[in-house]
């Protein structure tokens, strides 16, 4: 495999971490849509999208540095 | 003048003359040659600091900084769809920005409509996608305009006028663009991004802590003043759950048709700069907007009454650590709304001068005619903002939320043709009209109809429409 397909293979697969991030922020939604149920003192609704949130630059940051470090 | 509002405006107009004096000192220093690349898109010669600082400045308007925590001092938990679209919108722009920037660098493209023309090669659709995106940031520049004035009002306690001193603030901006264009915009958004999120994150930071010692502490409090602001409790309207995640889902993938954010991509330098600047800004969203919009739960738990929501933050502030803190995040505010305007005003006297003018009525128009087009588009679009300042102020978020749902109906056009060859012209024209027409309808007569945004109502009708005529219409590689 050349270093170009390695490329494409890879950013691919950070596609497909992508789209289960959209899936996690906006299908589950309704699921986690309460205040009742706490996480460190956060309620879950607004836990649930703050740790999607930050888990989106942390991804992003791992995919440049694997396919353009 | 009391003295708390002479200490708060003074750091205020410290920071205005430094952005004016920076964004003068850039035109004057840093372009050797003034070409039409040059003006627009600063000849494509940035690196990641001035690309990152200045996507960062001018994606977070005032709308951002002021809007944000005023809508979840209003709303509360809905304000979840501005974290929300922001997030998604960087995942798509890491993998979409480079294919555009791409095409962009070796076609010679400069505005978002370039792209339509060389993709479609239809001067319709060029022609369409300048105009719409002219007309729907009109608002976007009031919008910036009055955020200043809502700025100055808590900060000089009313002693000055200060719907006129926003619209000389906002003139300060329109010298540098006319004489800079994208170079002295994009220098000058590298002081104001940074103005921006050390007011953000630092001001949200101090007034959690010092009021609730933390985020437990916070929503602790909220829950015992306002528990419905912690979840999306009705069936319809915006504190539903339909409404909030059509609006992430509808505003994440419009954000990078707004020509002004598209026009954010071209002054990157190579590929590598531009996908570390999207990086850099996602955190940025998180380290800034995120925080600044928690200042409106804050307002909320400790049980502050404000006459407009979008006061909370700098009326927080204000009261809480006194005229210094005030003038700083006001000038972050001010930042937020100035650095935003000058990416517009840029952008839209790009479309009108290179799209309508040189590549529509004048193609064989010389750089020089057009940068001189460019200049006296960016004073006719800066006399329309300011009219409207004077004759129709309204709601921060409301003018942007109308805009965004007409730009996103270029979505298939902009970013679906990046990805499948199949999409073709007359496949996106039809879906752009009907998508418009769908989400003027649903914005308008029958507002974000069964709790759904009109951003989707648009996509609804615009996205099969576009997919089923491109798939009818395509005729090939050969074709």
């Amino acid at each position: 495999m050349t270093h170009s397909n390695n490329k494409i293979e890879l950013e691919r697969r950070f596609m497909i971490v992508v789209a289960i991030i959209w899936i996690m922020l906006l299908a589950v939604l309704p699921l986690v849509n309460t205040a009742s149920v706490q996480i460190f003192g956060i309620p879950l609704l607004w836990f649930w999208v703050l740790l999607w949130v930050i888990i989106v630059p942390i991804v992003l940051s791992i995919a440049y540095i694997m396919l353009e470090g | 003048m009391p003295e708390e509002a002479i200490i708060a405006t003074s750091i205020i107009s410290i920071v205005l003359v430094i952005m004016f004096i920076t964004g003068v000192l850039a035109y004057k220093y840093r372009i050797k040659t003034l070409r039409a690349d040059t003006y627009m898109v600063a000849g494509r010669v940035l690196g990641t600091v001035v690309v990152f600082l200045n996507m960062a400045a001018v994606i977070y308007s005032g709308f951002a900084f002021l809007g944000a925590a005023g809508w979840s001092y209003a709303y509360g938990a809905p304000v979840l769809y501005i974290w929300m679209y922001g997030a998604l919108a960087y995942t798509l722009a890491f993998f979409f920005a480079p294919r555009i920037w791409r095409i962009a660098n070796g076609q010679g493209l400069l505005t978002q409509p370039d792209y339509f023309q060389w993709r479609y090669n239809s001067k319709l659709l060029m022609i369409l996608t300048a105009l719409i995106g002219i007309i729907f940031n009109i608002p976007y520049i009031q919008l910036q305009i009055l955020t200043t004035k809502y700025v100055l009002d808590l900060s000089t306690y009313g002693a000055l006028p200060t719907l006129h001193v926003a619209v000389i603030s906002f003139l300060l901006v329109v010298i540098y663009v006319f004489l800079g264009g994208m170079v002295s915009v994009a220098i000058t958004n590298v002081f104001l991004g940074t103005i921006m999120l050390a007011g953000m994150l630092g001001g949200s930071l101090l007034l959690i802590t010092y009021y609730f010692g933390g985020l437990p502490g916070l929503f602790q409090a909220v829950s015992l003043t306002s528990p419905k602001s912690l979840y999306l409790w009705s069936s319809a309207g915006r504190t539903s759950i339909q409404w909030v995640i059509t609006a992430a889902l509808g505003s994440g993938l419009g954000f990078w048709v707004w020509p002004q954010l598209a026009q954010t991509i071209f002054p990157a330098k190579d590929v590598k700069v531009l996908r570390k600047s999207i990086t850099m800004t996602s955190w940025y969203h998180v380290l800034g907007i995120i925080w600044a919009s928690l200042t409106g739960l804050v307002a909320l738990a400790i049980g502050l009454k404000l006459k407009v929501a979008d006061y909370a933050f700098l009326t927080l502030t204000g009261n809480t650590f006194g005229p210094v803190a005030l003038g700083l995040i006001g000038a972050a505010g001010m930042a937020a709304a100035l650095s935003s305007a000058a990416g517009i005003l840029l952008t839209q006297a790009s479309l009108l001068s290179r799209n309508i003018y040189q590549l529509w009525l004048k193609p064989n128009a010389s750089d020089r005619e057009v940068i001189l087009a460019s200049r006296i588009s960016v004073l006719i679009f800066a006399l329309i903002g300011v009219i409207l300042a004077y004759i129709a102020p309204a709601y921060l978020v409301y003018l942007l939320l109308i805009g965004y749902t007409g730009i996103t109906q270029m979505f298939p056009g902009f970013v679906l043709g990046t990805i499948w060859k199949w999409i073709t012209k007359e496949g996106v024209l039809a879906g752009l009209i009907t998508g418009l027409i769908a989400g003027i309808l649903t914005a308008f007569v029958w507002p974000d109809y069964l709790g759904i945004h009109s951003i989707i109502w648009g996509l609804i009708f615009n996205l099969p429409i576009a997919l089923l005529i491109s798939k009818l219409t395509y005729k090939g590689d050969n074709a």
